[in-house]
């Protein structure tokens, strides 16, 4: 008995030995192959310069403006100990008095026309200097040659640009009181995604005056906002960095949350200066704690920077409202060319645009008699411009329960059962599975007052489908009065007894997008009404009873 | 794509080059000088205008509700569903008999009317025609070769209705003596009313005049046995002269059997082996002449153009 035992965990230690050796020959070689994702173009600063910063993006210092020859020697005589990771660069048109001249790409400096580097003498200096590149396009004009010029250099694998991280920066959203014209959006993201894909692609709002004397409410990253920044980002496969302002920030956490749950990784550029006011550091150092530390990238105002290193940095863990991996997302094509797909976040996913897209849980249903839940919070939010147009009456958050989810090959899901609520408020449950018996009645319909957050739980006990819901208040804030519909459809049983599967999408018009704040789907399984139990019950009481 | 226009069998486009020099082919010059992204298919005042491809409805203004030109400001939008999702077509100029709904391909839907009645002229002296604009994903592509001589291969598998591939294509496969093809994948159907799944039909990739069995690998007797030991090959006629098909994982339906058979592209030949250890998916591969050829874009449907292979 004992030498059976002794062999057992020889052999166990040796297999375990010899799996540990396995993983580690195949880490050994799949790291040969990383290839792509390993490029130093699309590494983080933060990453890059990890003895330095410590993995912490609050260290990172960057060289700004460094747009003409003197600022360049300077560069290079840095005092050691504050030397800086990233040398930023303007970069613009500069078109030559006399018409015979072409115009060049040139970095922006105060100096005379005649004494400003152009960006390839910019570019060949600045890739001596052993810093990450950040090169900032400042028109339109000037997006097409000089990526033209970044793509020749790629062209030869040694050559020095490719050894450091690279930034490609615009300021692609206008915002409130800019005083410079915005360079387009899609042009700047194509042409960057044609000609450097490794390269990380930074997008900001232009430059503003008097900043402190906006309205509060233009001091903030609205989710309209961010699902028209995620029209531009979400397709991309490289590194993608949002640049936006502290202040700006400080009143959009939720939605900078959001963000940086997605499973898309996308890094924040936190930048301020003189007219960036904070009252309330709670929600930026809420975002510092949330997630992990080299996501965000620091570029302060002195005294910012110093509250900010004052404060701890322990991570933060938040309830989970949504779980990335019990739900598939099957996305099919849509004949628009609006963003129509679901993005998912830790923070919840978000419908947007046609309806092609589809949430399946991978949590399989319970057997009956169990039940299974699905609940969670729904915000609506109908895209720009849309007040004045009749939209389909019929659009709101669909809620599936099918038997067979392999063949779904279109968005359209016809004969199943469904629970629908609208943005209006309108609720109902629906039941068209083909050879439905005829006495049962087909459709459930209530009515909520209108709210642009819903919240929602739906029971299927498998006979019976009950949907609760009520108007909430969106976001963290605490609703005041619940006003509750619940709504029942029986449905009986086809074939088996089985519960159905889950399957969440949108519906109707594209002009009414939605995020699920909290989206869960529960099993419980009930063991007090399953055979197993009386059998394990008896069982028990057979075996007491015998000794 | 189905015929557009009543008497247009093979969607011929309007010469070219017209009269006055334009032509209706994609990406080449209109009358006003435009390069239109889109092809003119031949096509009388009145005649039926049938839908290319199944999908869903809408009305639409070709020239965007300008008082000027309201005769002949009607046309179609068709968002196309099933094997069709993601393209939309828009048919101008067409006089339409209901204005939404699902449509099938092929089905009527209007008829055709003038498109420059405007112009003070009446009726120009180019050819009558319809203009089509194919989008894929909100982006013109060019529709020549879905309208006309389409040589794609359609649905292969019942349950694959846009031929998704397993794995790369083109690649080679062990399974089947290393020959390359493609993995189309292949699963099982679950029907409402028999109890365990049934092997999907296969339908064929080709127009046919002969078809043939083929056997993997023979046993110790030097016999074919085995449930798996099936295939077919399909030697190709018409529009595939010279191309011949063959398809792994399958078994040739028993009551058209072999030898020489007329086979229309499309038509349910056999279905899918169900052994123990058959794969969810039935292998192609495609020779022309004899040398095995890469025909994904053509599999696939993301290019229906005859290919151009060397002769010798």
């Amino acid at each position: 008995m004992i030498l059976f035992s002794l062999i057992f965990t020889f052999i166990c230690i040796t297999s375990l030995t010899f799996n540990l050796f396995l993983f580690y020959v195949t880490y050994k070689l799949n790291d040969k192959n990383y290839g792509r994702e390993m490029r130093a173009t699309r590494m983080s600063v933060v990453d890059f310069w990890k003895n330095e910063t410590k993995g912490d993006g609050l260290n990172v210092r960057v060289a700004h403006g460094v747009n003409s020859w003197p600022d360049l020697v300077d560069q290079l005589h840095e005092p050691f100990l504050n030397k800086s990771m990233m040398i930023e660069g303007d970069v613009f048109m500069q078109a030559h008095r006399r018409p015979r001249h072409r115009a060049v790409p040139v970095m922006k400096a105060d100096t005379k026309i005649a004494d400003r580097i152009t960006f390839k003498e910019w570019l060949r200096e600045v890739a001596t200097m052993h810093k990450a590149i950040k090169i900032n396009f400042r028109s339109n004009e000037v997006v097409r040659p000089v990526l033209q010029d970044l793509y020749a250099n790629q062209a030869d694998p040694s050559s020095p640009i490719l050894q450091y991280p690279v930034i490609l920066h615009a300021n692609v959203f206008r915002s409130p009181r800019s005083i410079e014209n915005e360079v387009d959006p899609t042009t700047f993201v194509e042409k960057a995604k044609d000609l450097f894909p490794d390269a990380t692609l930074s997008l900001g709002w232009t430059k503003q005056s008097n900043f402190s004397h906006l309205h509060p409410k233009f001091k903030k990253l609205s989710w309209r906002q961010l699902f028209h920044i995620l029209e531009y980002i979400s397709r991309l496969e490289q590194p993608v960095m949002l640049s936006v302002r502290l202040s700006v920030a400080a009143h959009s956490k939720e939605q900078l949350l959001w963000l940086l749950g997605m499973d898309q990784s996308i890094s924040l550029l936190l930048w301020s200066d003189s007219d960036d006011h904070v009252t309330n550091w709670t929600p930026i150092i809420e975002l510092r704690r949330s997630t992990t530390k080299n996501r965000i990238l620091y570029d302060l105002d002195p005294k910012h920077r110093k509250i900010l290193q004052t404060e701890s940095n322990d991570p933060l863990v938040s309830t989970q409202t949504f779980s990335l991996q019990d739900w598939q997302a099957v996305e099919f094509s849509s004949s628009g060319s609006q963003l129509s797909t679901v993005v998912r976040s830790e923070k919840g996913p978000a419908f947007l645009g046609e309806p092609t897209a589809l949430l399946l849980s991978k949590i399989p249903p319970p057997k009956f008699p169990s039940e299974q839940k699905i609940s969670g919070k729904v915000h609506f939010l109908p895209k720009k411009g849309v007040e004045n147009l009749d939209l389909d009456e019929n659009s709101g958050v669909s809620i599936y329960l099918m038997d067979k989810v392999q063949d779904i090959d279109s968005p359209k899901i016809k004969d199943s059962l469904e629970v629908f609520i609208g943005y209006d408020g309108k609720i109902k449950i629906t039941n068209s599975e083909s050879k439905s018996v005829s006495y049962y009645e087909t459709k459930s319909i209530g009515q909520l007052p209108n709210s642009d957050c819903y919240g929602f739980e739906v029971t299927d006990l498998g006979w019976r489908v009950t949907l609760d819901a009520w108007t909430t208040e969106c976001g963290d804030q605490k609703s005041r009065k619940r006003r509750k519909v619940s709504i029942e459809l029986d449905t009986p049983f086809q074939k088996n007894r089985n519960l159905r599967n889950v399957v969440v999408s949108k519906k109707g018009d594209s002009a009414v997008d939605f995020l699920l704040e909290e989206l869960r789907h529960s099993s419980a399984f009930s063991i007090c009404r399953t055979p197993l139990f009386f059998a394990v019950v008896s069982t028990l009481f057979l075996m007491i009873y015998l000794f | 794509m189905k015929k557009v226009c009543g008497n247009n069998a093979k969607n011929d486009f309007r010469r070219c080059p017209d009269t006055d020099g334009s032509c209706g082919n994609y990406h080449t010059e209109r009358t006003s000088g435009e390069i239109i992204d889109g092809v003119d298919v031949r096509c009388h005042v009145g005649e039926p205008i049938y839908a290319p491809f199944e999908g869903e409805m809408y009305f639409w203004r070709p020239f965007g509700g300008k008082r000027e030109k309201a005769c002949a400001d009607q046309g179609v939008r068709i968002e196309g569903r099933g094997q069709w999702q993601g393209y939309a077509v828009h048919i101008s100029s067409v006089k339409l008999a209901f204005f939404g709904g699902k449509v099938e391909a092929g089905e009527e839907i209007g008829e055709a009317m003038n498109r420059y009645c405007f112009n003070d002229r009446g009726q120009h002296d180019v050819e009558p025609h319809v203009e089509i604009k194919l989008y894929k994903e909100g982006k013109l592509i060019d529709p020549t070769h879905h309208l006309q001589n389409c040589m794609c291969t359609g649905q292969i598998c019942e349950s694959n209705t846009r031929n998704i591939l397993l794995g790369d294509p083109f690649k080679t496969d062990k399974r089947y003596n290393g020959v390359r093809g493609w993995d189309v994948e292949c699963q099982m159907i679950n029907d409402e009313e028999e109890d365990s799944p049934r092997a999907p039909m296969i339908y064929s990739p080709i127009a046919g005049e002969t078809v043939g069995r083929i056997r993997l690998f023979t046993d110790g007797n030097r016999a074919y046995t085995g449930c798996d030991n099936d295939g077919l090959f399909i030697v190709g006629i018409d529009d595939w002269l010279g191309y011949e098909a063959r398809l792994y994982n399958v078994k040739a339906r028993a009551d058209i059997g072999f030898g020489r058979k007329r086979i229309i592209q499309g038509e349910p030949i056999a279905t899918r082996l169900d052994c123990d250890n058959s794969p969810d998916s039935v292998f192609v591969e495609v020779r022309f002449e004899g040398r095995v050829v890469n025909i994904t874009d053509i599999i696939t449907a993301a290019n229906c153009k005859t290919p151009d292979f060397p002769v010798f």
